[in-house]
């Protein structure tokens, strides 16, 4: 029970960080990664598949803003992210 | 807009009953006499305003198709229900397009047929030119409200005293304009009261709602969370604001119909051009802000 709250806990994390950029279309963003790219649920999200996760973010931001520094500071925020879950 | 659905169709067949609704009937000779033309020469520029209506009502139809894919995409989730309340309300306003024009046109060519049918055709002529765009800023004003309300914000009490200030000049101004037309009794065909109470009033009233409302949007656009999120929102706010401004211009207009008879032929279609164009710019500007959000959805 714990580790399923813990890895919800996890995805809620990741949406609050990109509901700074993406507002409410940020839980459904954030679910829509993990399915294409993961091929996971939002509830299976684990720690060791952030880095992945990160990468494919990263490049979905590219296609979203045209300043790069805004993708640059998200992709930062999810690292520093991926720092406190390991 | 997808080529193989019925909203294309839609506009296709709307174009269609437009063009034959103004290319079968003969030209009247009144008009011909009135701007020393040809019946040639009138087609030519009949054909070159359904042209520029084909395009208009396309950016219409385009922005709203946009918007509505947008809204289908997240029916589901906390904005969705929002964002549908606004779809519904750009249909009308889209729909208003061709409706008005069909309608004015099958109207304009009864009453040239019957001339003791004018007043009637007239009157109708009016109110359908304001009850759909009025229920289509009723939806838009619902959907704008609900939205501020996700994001926990309502217009400050100065911006609400100061939008109050620009709609009582907006409607003094409309009043005035109204009440001074030139042959008002030709251009309204109706008594002055029931003009102002049925006609003024809900045009008055129709601008207030869309006026808080595209500045509700705007708030949106700007206190919502998410800096890609909010750019998005701020076209989609600015594309409503710019439909109501244009609605402003075209009923100013109407009552300067009779002062504008001295103008040539060429000056008025400059006129009607210019208006058509920049009333597609709100739709356009829709477009682009909801094919950000999209893009959201879609990545």
């Amino acid at each position: 029970m714990n580790l399923v709250r813990d890895k919800n806990q996890l995805y809620e994390e990741i949406v609050i960080v990109t509901s700074r950029y993406l507002g409410p279309a940020a839980d459904r963003f954030v679910s829509r990664q993990c399915q294409n790219h993961l091929n996971k649920r939002p509830e299976q999200l684990r720690p060791k598949d952030l880095k992945s996760l990160i990468s494919w973010f990263s490049l979905a931001m590219g296609l979203l803003s045209e300043d790069p520094e805004l993708v640059m500071q998200f992709e930062s925020e999810l690292q520093e992210l991926a720092g406190r879950s390991r | 807009m997808k080529l193989k659905s019925r909203l294309f169709y839609g506009y296709i067949l709307s174009l269609i009953l437009y063009a034959a609704l103004v290319l079968i009937p003969r030209p009247s000779p009144a008009v011909l006499q009135q701007y020393r033309i040809t019946a040639g020469h009138l087609r030519l520029l009949d054909i070159t305003i359904i042209v520029v209506l084909a395009a208009i009502w396309f950016a219409g139809f385009y922005g709203y198709s946009k918007f509505r894919d947008y809204a289908q995409m997240i029916r589901d989730t906390k904005d969705g229900r929002p964002v549908d309340l606004l779809a519904k309300g750009l249909l009308l306003l889209v729909l208003w397009l061709p409706v008005s024009s069909i309608i004015s046109s099958a109207l304009n060519d009864l009453a040239l047929k019957r001339p003791g049918w004018v007043q009637p055709t007239t009157i109708i002529n009016h109110y359908v030119g304001m009850l759909l765009p009025l229920a289509a800023y009723l939806f838009i004003s619902l959907g704008a409200r609900r939205l501020t309300r996700l994001a926990k914000h309502r217009p400050s009490f100065l911006a609400t005293n100061l939008l109050s200030i620009l709609l009582i000049y907006i409607g003094v101004i409309y009043l005035r304009l109204v009440a001074t037309t030139a042959n008002r009794d030709i251009v309204y065909q109706m008594s002055i009261w029931l003009v102002f109470l049925t006609i003024v009033a809900p045009y008055v009233y129709m601008w207030s709602i869309g006026i808080l409302a595209a500045y509700e949007l705007f708030l949106y656009s700007q206190k919502s969370p998410g800096f890609v999120y909010r750019k998005s929102w701020r076209l989609l706010a600015f594309g409503f604001g710019w439909l109501i401004i244009t609605s402003v211009a075209f009923q100013y207009l109407t009552t300067l119909t009779a002062r504008l008879q001295h103008l040539s032929l060429y000056a008025l279609l400059l006129i009607v051009y210019a208006l058509l164009a920049v009333l597609s710019v709100g739709f356009i500007l829709i477009a682009l802000g909801t094919r950000k959000l999209q893009k959201i959805e879609e990545v």
